[in-house]
C-alpha cells in the first residue's frame, strides 16, 4: 500500500479541521501508513460523496430486558 | 472511581436528566447520544458510514474552536461496531484533559497508536492479547500505571474506549446481566439486547469479576 502520510497531513492542514483521532481496526496488521492511508482514503472518499448518512436504528430503551 | 469513568458518568447522566426524563437507559440511541453531546459542547456534529479504510474502524475530525466535528464509520463494522464506533470518538469531545496534549499532527497520533496497542493490545480492544509484553503482564492489573508507561496520545485512545464501554454499557444494568448468566444465557443473548460487540461485552463482564458465558 502506498505512503502517504503527508498527504492526509497536508488534507488535514488544509481542512477545516486541526485535530483527528484514529480507532485503529486491529493494528496487529496494520502499520502507521496503512492507518494514515485509510484516513485519506476515508476522508477523500467523503469529499466525493460516497458516505451515506448514519442513522442509528436501536432505540433508546429505560426497561430492563426479559430473559427469553 | 477513575476520572474517565467519572467523566463519561457525568455524560451519561446529563443526558438522562435531559433526554429520558431522569430514567436511567439500558440500551442507547447512539446517534441521539452522539448529538446530545454535541450539542451541549455548542459543536456540529457529522455522521457519515462507508468508503473504504481498511485500518480503522473509524476517525473523528474536530476543530480546536470546536466549531465543527466529522465522524467517519468503516462500513466493514457491523452495526454493534459502528455504534461502539461512534460513541468512542463522541468521547473525544468531552473528555477533559485531551484538550491540553497537542493532537494536530497525524503521523504523531497513528504513531502513538501503533505504540500503544503493541503494548496494551487488547485494551483498544481487538482482543488479541499475544503481543502483550512481559512488562506489561507483569503491571497488566495496575492500569494506571500502564497508563503512565505509554504516550498520551495513545492513552486517549484507551480513554475513549473505556468511556464508550461505560455509556453503553451502564453500570444499571450489571444486575440483570449477572441474573441472566446465572440463568444460563450466552454471551450473545446479552450483547444482542445492548446491541454492543461481543469482545467489548466480555471486556466489561472481566472488569465487573462476572463469569464471561459462552457463544451460542
Amino acid at each position: 500500500m502506498k505512503t502517504s502520510t503527508n498527504e492526509f497531513q497536508t488534507w488535514l492542514d488544509e481542512s477545516i479541521y486541526d485535530m483527528v483521532r484514529f480507532y485503529p481496526m486491529n493494528t496487529s496488521e496494520y502499520s502507521v501508513s496503512e492507518m494514515l492511508n485509510s484516513a485519506l482514503n476515508a476522508v477523500r472518499g467523503y469529499e466525493a460523496g460516497i458516505f451515506d448518512t448514519y442513522k442509528d436504528a436501536v432505540e433508546t430503551t429505560t426497561e430492563i430486558p426479559l430473559f427469553e | 472511581m477513575d476520572r474517565v469513568v467519572k467523566q463519561a458518568r457525568s455524560a451519561i447522566n446529563e443526558y438522562i436528566r435531559v433526554k429520558l426524563n431522569n430514567i436511567p437507559y439500558q440500551t442507547l440511541n447512539t446517534e441521539d447520544f452522539s448529538k446530545f453531546i454535541a450539542e451541549s459542547n455548542k459543536l456540529s456534529l457529522k455522521i457519515e458510514y462507508g468508503g473504504s479504510m481498511p485500518a480503522l474502524r473509524g476517525l473523528i475530525l474536530l476543530n480546536n474552536d470546536k466549531s465543527n466535528s466529522l465522524v467517519l464509520l468503516s462500513d466493514e463494522n457491523n452495526n454493534c461496531w459502528k455504534r461502539f464506533t461512534l460513541v468512542k470518538e463522541i468521547c473525544h469531545i468531552f473528555l477533559e484533559h485531551e484538550h491540553k496534549i497537542e493532537n494536530d499532527n497525524a503521523l504523531k497520533m497513528a504513531e502513538a497508536l501503533m505504540f500503544h496497542v503493541a503494548f496494551l493490545p487488547n485494551f483498544l480492544p481487538t482482543g488479541d492479547t499475544s503481543n502483550l509484553s512481559k512488562e506489561a503482564e507483569k503491571d497488566y492489573e495496575t492500569f494506571e500505571a500502564l497508563l503512565g508507561k505509554i504516550n498520551p496520545l495513545g492513552a486517549e485512545e484507551t480513554s475513549a474506549v473505556v468511556a464508550a464501554i461505560e455509556i453503553l454499557i451502564p453500570a444499571i444494568c450489571k444486575d440483570w446481566i449477572s441474573k441472566w448468566i446465572e440463568q444460563g444465557c450466552h454471551l450473545n443473548d446479552i450483547s444482542s439486547k445492548l446491541k454492543v460487540p461481543n469482545l467489548i461485552l466480555e471486556h466489561r463482564l472481566k472488569d465487573w469479576g462476572l463469569k464471561v458465558p459462552p457463544l451460542k
